[in-house]
């Protein structure tokens, strides 16, 4: 059967039978941010963040509940409905960066008082980090959440398109792929809009594009079996590329520290 | 690098979506997934009934629902590898419960056991699971082996400790089909199971059942026609019983249509009263109870009374009837008439003193004034070649009444036409008569009578007691003669020995259409009980006809029972118009009438009660066992006058709280655990390497 609906911004989801694992997808992440030990302004970002990217989904859903179910059989349909989709959550994007602007000379100045120094690059970062984590959570919130009453009862479900692999999993899964994509994709656009790169700011949507036309391959009789991994291969190649550009970053900059306390030296 | 692969999975897509994706079938919210992953099967349950001595029927065996995979049985020496819901055809039912009882290692193996449905019984072996004599016990004569059921099994009276449920047959491709994918799946990753909800706690709640219905014609000597409208089944919710019980009632009812046409039946000699019993067929519940009140007189007989008389000559006790005629009684005070049936030259001894009766009685010490007539299974009478039908007589009791009923019989078949409705003598082999509710009234040895069967000597009836006694196992044409057959004899025996009045005889025609009607109502589902007839008079709960009697819900206070089921109450008020004096259509009513000869017929119908004179009952029906008192019942002794209550079984229901069938899939419990600790992998990976790389990221930019 097909999974339109959930298939609106391009995943398809599954919750494993039973033992959860969009839970510890989200477990694990939470997990990770309370370890860290956050100083604010970081925390707000994720908060806001969250609530962001929560409203922009709920009004493009709203948007799109007027021409929805489509009960239609041909694909392309679902490709407008993506490209609508993901180029609305792009424009917010943009418009959440314009608001962090304008928020980072708010904090920049808290900063200045507080702790005598600016905001570095890490930190920048890290609130990139935390708004990304936001939005993926917010995604897994908004496809998972629904979903987990039925995944306690005893039953399973398999789609007839899908039939090795149970619904519940596969929603699990990209679940998570999604996640990492949303977290890592924002990192990497907000670095891309603050040094003017723009090859960053094309791959971001490009890639949020890629992933989400690519769970369109679950419609397809066994698709699913070649989507689902694809879909995690996009994920690992998101987070590669993350660490590329943090890599450069981090050596960029320590040649110019170097070069400044040389020349300071000197 | 990165930006290559990108460019190659957008193709890649492209190319794979480009194929057209089939017709979707859409979920649209969770409630519709829920609805897709949980399929509820429609299906009947055998349950569990108890008695005195045990239980019967069938019920999970604790207190949890069974969860099991669907599993085809193809051979009935197959062995079982995991406890399994087993799916067969029903003709393979009894030998699956004789290997149970016989191998306990196979019964542990059973779950639960789903039975396909079977439309059409056009199978040449019979399936009955009643016994080969059906309440043996209660027969007043001691040969209990003779085969009335030569298709009996008697399964249905095992007790098995597995749910067992009759498939529906919109549910029957279903679960075929599930069962079918179960088989290709030999390594249980994906099963489809089915969930039995059939808990039945033991305790004893009520007895068993409700209503008997009884009318008459307007008060002289009696002559009781009686059928049964209840039936048995190994799944209660189907027990249509349409040859073994309902051909008759329909016969009774059509018979009473017929002769309210007829104009002169108050100048006959003789009171004709109808009684339509239930629970007959668990234990003669009805028949018994009623004849207990009649002792009794109670008021559910009042119009009807009898009592016992000791007369001068010898120690014979005679039932002798007395009887109200309708508008003369006042409370308290009765005014005898004489019970004119043969001895007209008594009457004016019996206004005399009421106790000296006894040498009237003396004088006809020979004579039982009960006749009975019981209409039992006439569906089948048909003959397929001639189209004529013929029927059997089966006398009990007293010879000298049998032989005139059996000669007016006999004259009713010749005015109809000899080719059209024969009546013969069972066979003389026969020990007795066959199971009915005339057993109960041969206790009273002074009663005698007539069954009427469409069998001489073992039932035509292949699915006595089954779910598969239904409308295509009866022939609407033989009720239609055995209903004319009745009419025309009643008319006869009430005439007594008065010269019969042909032209009125040859009068009393039967209405086929009414008979045909009456199948639709009350054997099958469409119309069922929502058809015209029916909804003239009672306004129905259900509209599916179930003839499975039920427990009691109520105290036992009959004259406008609130709990009567629809079928019962459907008869009472057909029969109360019927059997109506004068039709009234102007005083609408719906409860009680003012005068108390009168009877409200219609009343649950929205201003189209009417009052009517009738003189039509309520009579409760329970074991003869039980009484109520304090708002509970108790089992009260065996008593000397009551014989068959020492063999009466005492049937009840136990508790349940809902009963279902779903199925679903589930996966095999490793891939549940496998997935898990996966999950639980990703988190503690993810978890060490966001702290691996915070430390490494401190440390790099410390450095710097």
């Amino acid at each position: 059967m097909g999974d339109a609906v959930f298939s609106v911004f391009g995943s398809s989801h599954v919750l494993p039978n039973k033992k959860s694992l969009c839970n510890t997808v989200l477990w694990g992440r939470f997990t990770r941010q309370l370890n860290k030990i956050v100083p604010t302004h970081r925390m707000e970002g994720r908060r806001d963040g969250l609530l962001f990217w929560l409203i922009s989904l709920i009004v493009l859903s709203g948007a799109w509940r007027v021409v929805l179910p489509l009960n239609s059989a041909a694909w392309w349909p679902y490709v407008i409905l993506i490209f609508t989709s993901v180029g609305f959550q792009e424009a917010t994007r943009l418009m959440f960066w314009k608001l962090y602007k304008r928020l980072e000379v708010i904090l920049d100045a808290f900063a200045e008082e507080k702790f005598r120094s600016r905001l570095s690059w890490t930190d920048k970062m890290q609130i990139a980090l935390a708004g990304g984590l936001g939005h993926g959570v917010a995604h897994a919130v908004f496809f998972c959440v629904s979903l987990l009453t039925p995944s306690f009862g005893p039953a399973t479900y398999f789609v007839d398109r899908c039939s090795r692999i149970p619904f519940f999993l596969v929603s699990a899964i990209i679940s998570l792929v999604f996640v990492i994509i949303h977290t890592f994709s924002m990192i990497i656009a907000f670095n891309g809009y603050a040094d003017g790169r723009k090859v960053d700011q094309v791959v971001v949507p490009v890639v949020h594009i890629l992933a989400a036309v690519m769970t369109l391959m679950n419609l397809a009789p066994g698709g699913c079996s070649i989507g689902v991994p694809l879909l995690c291969c996009v994920g690992a190649i998101t987070m590669y590329y993350c660490w590329q550009m943090v890599w450069r970053k981090l050596t960029e900059h320590g040649r110019r520290q170097r070069n400044a306390s040389e020349i300071h030296i000197s | 690098m990165a930006l290559k692969l990108l460019l190659f999975f957008a193709l890649s897509i492209l190319f794979v979506t480009r194929r057209s994706i089939a017709g979707p079938d859409t979920l649209e919210s969770v409630p519709d997934l829920q609805r897709v992953m949980y399929q509820n099967i429609k299906s009947y349950p055998c349950v569990r009934l108890l008695n005195l001595s045990g239980e019967i029927g069938c019920s999970n065996p604790g207190l949890r629902k069974v969860v099991a995979p669907i599993v085809r049985l193809n051979h009935s020496d197959e062995d079982l590898s995991y406890p399994s819901a087993i799916l067969l055809p029903l003709e393979k039912l009894e030998s699956l419960f004789q290997r149970v009882s016989k191998d306990v290692d196979f019964a542990h193996k059973i779950a639960g056991v789903l039975v396909e449905s079977d439309e059409y019984p056009s199978k040449s072996t019979g399936f009955s699971p009643a016994e080969k004599f059906p309440q043996a016990a209660f027969a007043p004569y001691k040969n209990h082996s003779y085969e009335w059921n030569a298709d009996g099994s008697g399964i249905m009276l095992n007790h098995y400790n597995f749910p067992v449920f009759l498939l529906s047959p919109q549910a029957n491709s279903i679960v075929q089909e599930l069962a079918d994918k179960n088989a290709e799946e030999p390594d249980l990753y994906k099963v489809h199971v089915a969930e039995f909800d059939l808990v039945m706690q033991g305790s004893v709640w009520s007895s068993l059942p409700p209503i008997n219905v009884s009318s008459k014609e307007p008060p002289k000597p009696i002559i009781m026609v009686v059928a049964s409208q209840d039936s048995a089944s190994l799944f209660r919710d189907l027990s249509l019983g349409a040859e073994s019980s309902i051909s008759g009632l329909i016969a009774l009812l059509t018979a009473v249509d017929a002769l309210s046409y007829v104009n002169d039946l108050t100048e006959l000699k003789k009171q004709l009263v109808f009684m339509v019993f239930t629970g007959e067929a668990w234990g003669y519940l009805g028949s018994r109870k009623f004849l207990q009140e009649l002792d009794m007189g109670t008021a559910a007989v009042n119009g009807l009374d009898s009592t016992m008389i000791d007369q001068e000559f010898g120690n014979v006790s005679l039932y002798h009837v007395f009887f109200n005629i309708g508008g003369e009684s006042q409370s308290g005070n009765i005014t005898y008439h004489c019970p004119a049936d043969f001895h007209v030259n008594l009457c004016f001894q019996c206004f005399e003193n009421q106790s000296r009766l006894a040498r009237a009685v003396g004088k006809i010490l020979n004579f039982t004034s009960i006749a009975v007539l019981e209409i039992g299974s006439v569906g089948k009478g048909l003959d397929q070649g001639t189209s004529a039908a013929t029927f059997y007589a089966h006398a009990g009791g007293n010879s000298s009444v049998t032989k005139d009923m059996l000669e007016a019989l006999q004259s009713a078949s010749d005015s109809l036409g000899t080719d059209n409705v024969k009546i013969k003598m069972a066979d003389a082999s026969n020990p007795g008569i066959p199971p009915s509710s005339l057993m109960a009234f041969l206790r009273k040895n002074t009663t005698a009578g007539i069954v009427l069967e469409d069998f001489g000597s073992s039932f035509s009836n292949k699915f006595y007691h089954s779910h598969l006694d239904n409308p295509s196992n009866i022939n609407a044409t033989s009720i239609a003669a055995a209903a004319a057959l009745v009419a025309r004899s009643l008319y006869i025996l009430a005439s007594g020995d008065m010269q019969v009045n042909l032209m009125s005889l040859n009068s009393i025609k039967v209405n086929v259409s009414l008979v045909e009607e009456l199948v639709g109502c009350l054997l099958s589902c469409e119309p069922g009980l929502s058809c015209g007839i029916v909804k003239n008079f009672i306004s129905p709960s259900n509209n599916c006809p179930n003839h499975y009697v039920g427990v009691f819900l109520d105290s036992p206070d009959t004259q406008y029972p609130e709990y009567a089921d629809d079928v019962s109450r459907f008869v009472w008020n057909f029969l109360a118009n019927k059997t109506s004096l004068v039709k009234d259509s102007t005083n609408s009513c719906t409860g009680k009438c003012d005068s108390v000869d009168e009877v409200c017929v219609g009343a649950e119908t929205d201003g189209n009660g009417r009052c009517v004179v009738s003189t039509t009952r309520y009579v409760p029906a329970y074991s003869t066992r039980l009484e109520l008192k304090d708002n509970a019942w108790h089992v009260i002794h065996v008593n000397s006058s009551d014989p068959m209550g020492s063999v009466d079984p005492i049937w009840t229901e136990s508790f349940w709280n809902t009963i279902g069938l779903r199925v679903y899939t589930v996966q095999s419990s490793t891939y549940d655990w496998l997935i898990l600790t996966a999950g639980v992998g990703i988190t503690v990976a993810s978890y060490i390497a966001t702290i691996m790389t915070k430390a490494f990221l401190a440390k790099t930019v410390k450095n710097d």
